[in-house]
């Protein structure tokens, strides 16, 4: 049982831990009932064998080019673990857990993993076990349930207005009414937001991932701009490490601020009332446990942004609908693709996802995608070269390398030229085109670095 | 201190120790015990006139007024019918006091044989209390306000109070208001309406100087209750805003008084009214349906941190009068009083206190000013107002989407307020979305509707 949480675990740590446990502690009672359920109905049940799949997924149609462009193709782990009584959990993530990880699982109960703090992959697929068995659906693992229908987002990448304009009119015909994009400094925020603004139907927001600043804009001005858009709806990351600017930027902004890389990993900057809201990326589940209890406890609202699939969709929702403040819109990325391993595809409805009651995560395996998924192959993503041009005729060079996204977003970190959100310009994205003009610039870029000229 | 030379300091007789134990509050309210000096000349000039009164009999009546016609519709599906309780308290020495709330027999019993001037300071019943002040009053011929101390105002400013409705339902209810006498306007938002539809309507017919008071009820408005609340006091019609956060958020509410340029009231303090108002946590204070003796420290508190008020008591005309009195002797209750009196069509007495452009005069007449209309009284026991039987609610979203809920008032009378207690989904103030009442219409969609929201309690789906 040394993976089982203890009162021990759950005092250790920051004032996050003290704060947590109070609500974290009324949060295992749930399972432990469940597991007796279990134990009643099934016997003890052992972890027998875990498969494990690499699978590559298509983006949709519409959004494959600028999400190719980024980052190439995406690859997911998915895992279908087997018990001794023929029950299939179902878990995923984004790379393979190593196999000393693996090894921890089987053999072992599901009820082992109560709060799992190991591997948030295989602790969804405990999880659903732990539901199977108990015959209760995953959110009651956790507790009372706070809500039906939990508020969920769309996702994309920060393109040229027209694009932007594309991800509005298709995200909201899918039933999202909450958007997040990162800003890029190669494109000009302001274009873009009276792109959408046009489209978007009313009621649906934009949460704009300032991925904790890198430009030499103002943040307050910036955000000041931005706000008097009505489709704004939220910032997150405005600032890095930088708590008192959080707590003055909070009391001038208009809209909510959000932290989703927190200094004091979701610790003394909540108790500090530095943003509106939390984003817990990637947590574990005991983490996430644990975090939750501070946020009920200060009445502050999050959400777990865990990317990955219908599986990790389907976990998201379940604790979302448990944890009594998790009422911020998740993201997950899941509607980017068009095509997934279990039969139950998630829509929402007006932006929500009704959370499911069936036992378990509410998901099962289709054998056949799954197989058809891991034999796809999709043909990765080159480097391409980014081209942008200033009103002012000033055009600049870089390439873009999808093996290093985040330089689309932070530029600034390659340590080229300081940029801003707002600057008058406009980007192409200049794939190779076989021709001596775009061998000569590329060759040229990577002696240069990055190339500026009237 | 002069409480301490009462002759009689029996449990209900407010003493300086009642006063210093509540905390902070307490100590800042010492200095306002003066009013029980007050009350002792009273009952001197009470004795010297007719002897030791005693309380000799509790008339209990339960009526049943009707909304206004206007209102009907709404206040009955959020409600149903209301109903309380008429006490006609009689003395040995002849004298009729008159009181209304919801108070047990054996509340009532605890009364009987006392002396009204046993209940200064009452701190067991706010329905008997009125009847007690008002028999004080009379005995000692004079009106209530004066038992409290010394007059601050000759006028008292009263709201008006409906509930969330379509936006043209709104502005009815502005126009009917302001027809009657009134220049404030309570109402709690719901997620159910979009707020700002409903001001555009409003706006359009408020006359000048007609201001709102928006209650956000504690409720986590899923969006941003700092922007909207900015947002919501651009309006020229808003006035002040009461609970919009957590109440026990009181950083939080410090926060929100520096960036927004209309008032912010708390009326559900988690403090009890001690240390949120020593740390400014608001710009006036809502005191809802605490006792006469409570009531009495928070305003000695109240005045020596120079902050507003207002004592929120729900009731009709009986009631009003209380309030009346009670704000015209407090210092700084200086906010508009609510108690929902206007909402019906019919009260039990002569007087009905209605106002002049927002204000209702203190009477000066003996005890509250009132006087019993048995025959309205008769009235309104027989009156039985239409019962509101389970309807739908239908709530539309300008993208297609459609909620449904059944709603059987009054077990669901928060629902409209405060839905995310119903653990459904969070919902906005602001949403693009109007709803309506789907009354059982006899038609198969209805009984259709109604046979799957028995099943899956909530329905949200594209049409």
């Amino acid at each position: 049982m040394n993976r089982s949480t203890s009162r021990r675990r759950f005092v250790v740590g920051t004032t996050a831990s003290l704060l947590g446990g109070g609500a974290a502690m009324s949060t295992w009672t749930p399972a432990l009932q469940a597991r007796e359920k279990s134990d009643r109905s099934h016997g003890p049940i052992r972890v027998t064998h875990i498969e494990v799949h690499s699978i590559t997924v298509p983006y949709l149609d519409w959004i494959a080019d600028v999400l190719n462009h980024y980052y190439g193709p995406t690859k997911r782990t998915i895992y279908v673990a087997h018990t001794d009584n023929g029950l299939v959990g179902l878990g995923e993530g984004h790379s393979r857990e190593k196999d000393e990880v693996l090894q921890k699982y089987v053999g072992s109960s599901p009820w082992d993993w109560i709060g799992d703090e190991t591997s948030l992959g295989l602790g969804t697929a405990m999880y659903d076990l732990m539901g199977q068995a108990a015959g209760v659906p995953v959110y009651k693992l956790f507790g009372q349930r706070y809500r039906r229908w939990v508020p969920v987002g769309c996702w994309t990448v920060s393109a040229d207005p027209q694009q932007m304009v594309e991800a509005v009119k298709q995200y909201s015909r899918m039933g999202y009414t909450w958007m997040k994009y990162h800003l890029s400094p190669f494109e000009n925020v302001l274009d873009q937001l009276e792109a959408m603004q046009r489209v978007a139907p009313e009621g649906f927001k934009i949460l704009f991932d300032v991925t904790m600043g890198g430009s030499n804009d103002h943040t307050f001005q910036l955000l000041d701009e931005i706000s008097k858009f009505p489709i704004a709806g939220a910032f997150e990351d405005p600032l890095d490490k930088d708590i008192d600017g959080y707590i003055e930027l909070r009391k001038r902004c208009r809209l909510p601020i959000v932290i989703h890389h927190a200094p004091l990993d979701h610790s003394f900057e909540v108790l500090r009332r530095a943003a509106d809201a939390y984003i817990v990326g990637h947590a574990r589940i005991g983490d996430a446990i644990q975090k939750a209890g501070l946020f009920a406890a200060a009445n502050v609202p999050f959400m777990l942004q865990n990317a990955g699939g219908d599986i990790t969709r389907s976990m998201t929702t379940h604790m979302q609908c448990a944890f009594k403040t998790a009422s911020f819109p998740f993201h997950s990325d899941a509607e980017t693709w068009k095509a997934d391993v279990v039969r139950e595809r998630s829509t929402p409805v007006n932006g929500f996802l009704r959370v499911s009651e069936k036992p378990g995560l509410g998901v099962t395996l289709d054998r056949a995608e799954l197989e058809r998924l891991k034999a796809l192959k999709l043909p990765e993503q080159p480097k391409w070269i980014i081209k942008t041009r200033f009103e002012n005729g000033t055009t600049m060079y870089a390439v873009a390398d999808p093996k290093n996204s985040i330089f689309l977003v932070r530029p600034d970190r390659e340590r080229l030229v300081p940029m801003s959100y707002q600057s008058p310009l406009t980007t192409e994205w200049w794939d190779d085109d076989g021709s001596v003009a775009y061998r000569n610039m590329f060759d040229r870029i990577v002696r240069e670095g990055i190339v500026i000229e009237e | 201190m002069q409480n301490s030379a009462l002759p009689d300091e029996g449990r209900h007789v407010l003493s300086r120790r009642h006063f210093l134990e509540a905390g902070a509050g307490g100590v800042a309210a010492a200095a306002l015990a003066i009013p029980s000096r007050t009350l002792w000349a009273a009952r001197k000039a009470s004795d010297s006139t007719h002897g030791p009164l005693k309380i000799t009999d509790i008339e209990e009546h339960e009526i049943h007024p009707s909304y206004l016609d206007w209102l009907e519709n709404d206040l009955n599906h959020y409600y149903g019918p209301r109903s309380r309780k008429v006490y006609v308290v009689h003395t040995n020495r002849g004298l009729q006091g008159l009181g209304e709330g919801h108070e047990k027999s054996e509340v009532l019993e605890q009364y009987i044989g006392t002396s009204p001037f046993d209940w200064i300071g009452d701190e067991t019943s706010i329905g008997m209390a009125k009847a007690m002040y008002d028999l004080m009053g009379k005995a000692a011929g004079v009106p209530v306000y004066k038992l409290f101390g010394q007059r601050y105002r000759r006028w008292v400013p009263v709201s008006a109070w409906t509930v969330s409705a379509h936006p043209s339902h709104m502005a009815e209810a502005v126009k009917r208001y302001a027809a009657m006498g009134y220049t404030w306007m309570k109402y709690h938002l719901s997620t159910f309406q979009n707020v700002f539809d409903q001001l555009e309507a409003m706006e359009q017919v408020a006359p000048k100087g007609f201001k709102l008071h928006f209650d956000l009820t504690r409720f986590h408005h899923h969006g941003h209750n700092p922007d909207l609340v900015e947002r919501i006091a651009r309006s020229p019609i808003a006035g002040c805003f009461e609970d919009p956060l957590n109440p026990s958020d009181i950083d939080g509410y410090i926060d929100l008084r520096q960036r927004v340029r209309l008032p912010i009231l708390i009326h559900g303090s988690q403090l009890d009214y001690t240390h949120d108002v020593l740390r400014r946590a608001a710009d006036g204070y809502i005191i809802g349906h605490h006792k006469v003796g409570t009531v009495m420290r928070r305003a000695g508190l109240f005045a020596a941190a120079n902050v507003p008020f207002t004592i929120q008591w729900v009731g009709g005309v009986i009631t009003k009068a209380m309030l009346v009195h009670m704000q015209a002797a407090f210092r700084t209750a200086d906010h508009h009083i609510v108690c929902a009196a206007e909402t019906v069509s019919s009260d039990v007495t002569n007087e009905q206190l209605d106002p002049t452009n927002g204000f209702v005069r203190v009477p000066e007449g003996p005890g509250l000013g009132l006087t019993l209309n048995r025959e309205a009284l008769e009235q309104l026991k027989r009156n039985t107002p239409p019962q509101q039987p389970p309807y739908i609610l239908r709530t539309r979203f300008k993208n297609g989407a459609v909620m449904y809920k059944i709603l059987s008032p009054p077990e669901t009378r928060h629902y409209m307020i405060l839905p995310d207690r119903w653990r459904l989904m969070p919902q906005s103030f602001d949403s693009p979305l109007s709803s309506e009442y789907w009354d059982d219409d006899g038609s198969p969609e209805y009984r259709a509707m109604f046979k799957r929201l028995e099943a899956e309690e909530f329905v949200m789906q594209m049409e």
